[in-house]
């Protein structure tokens, strides 16, 4: 219901999730401040514990939400897909938000390092500057807007193919395409080699 | 970058992958044509 401050169960937040699957729009209303509010927690309680300028295993942190919060046992591999989805995209967000507060920047601050599954990689470093990757990630958003919601699936949120391919309602095929080309641009926006990224 | 360029330039980076390592050069120098933006 609007406007009520209650945690929802574990029960009602599994529930929230199969109905959003079926298309009910209000449950993903619903969802999204708890999700987003639990990852916000766990990503400051992961900062709050080590030094500034450590690495933040982004996986591992949606991967722990959806524990917290799901009933695994009463869900589909396609709301799983459906959650980690969203939990990506409320991830680049909570990550740049941290990166940008004043708190973090007052213990000394330094780049929010963001460390990328093997399979992943970016960047030639295992870790990413989180700042410099969302801004390089906008611009080829207005460029590629689906191969950029490619790259926010999988590297926030470390979806596999065929889950991100689900959750965009396109191939698997054109997920690894979109992929292959968002790294290799991204790549290069990041290197800062010459030329204006595109 | 308009959208067209940005169409062809990710039409061109899936090709010049199916083509060998030897041949991307060639393939490239000939597809970008004069389009400077495209060949940086």
């Amino acid at each position: 219901m609007p406007g009520s401050s209650e945690i929802p169960s574990k029960v009602e937040v599994t529930q929230l999730l199969k109905a959003w699957g079926q298309g009910d729009d209000r449950a993903l209303e619903r969802l999204t401040p708890v999700v987003e509010d639990e990852l916000h927690r766990m990503a400051h309680r992961c900062m709050a514990r080590e030094n500034p300028g450590h690495t933040l295993q982004t996986t591992a942190l949606v991967n722990e939400v959806y524990l917290r919060l799901i009933d695994i046992h009463a869900v589909t591999w396609q709301d799983r897909a459906h959650f980690f989805a969203m939990s990506a995209r409320l991830m680049r967000r909570v990550l740049t938000d941290f990166a940008r507060s004043r708190n973090y920047q007052k213990r000394g601050g330094g780049a929010v390092q963001v460390s990328l599954d093997e399979g992943l990689l970016l960047v030639p470093e295992k870790n990413a500057d989180i700042l410099a990757l969302d801004e390089a990630l906008t611009r080829f958003a207005a460029l590629y807007p689906r191969q950029s919601q490619v790259v926010e699936l999988r590297f926030f949120g470390g979806l596999e193919v065929e889950e991100a391919a689900e959750a965009l309602k396109t191939s698997p095929v054109t997920v690894k395409r979109d992929w292959r080309f968002a790294k290799a641009w991204l790549l290069r926006a990041l290197s800062g080699e010459k030329g204006d990224g595109c | 970058m308009d959208a067209e360029r940005a169409r062809r330039l990710e039409e061109l980076y899936h090709s010049a992958l199916e083509h060998e390592q030897g041949g991307r050069a060639a393939f490239l120098r000939g597809a970008c044509g004069s389009d400077p933006v495209l060949k940086t």
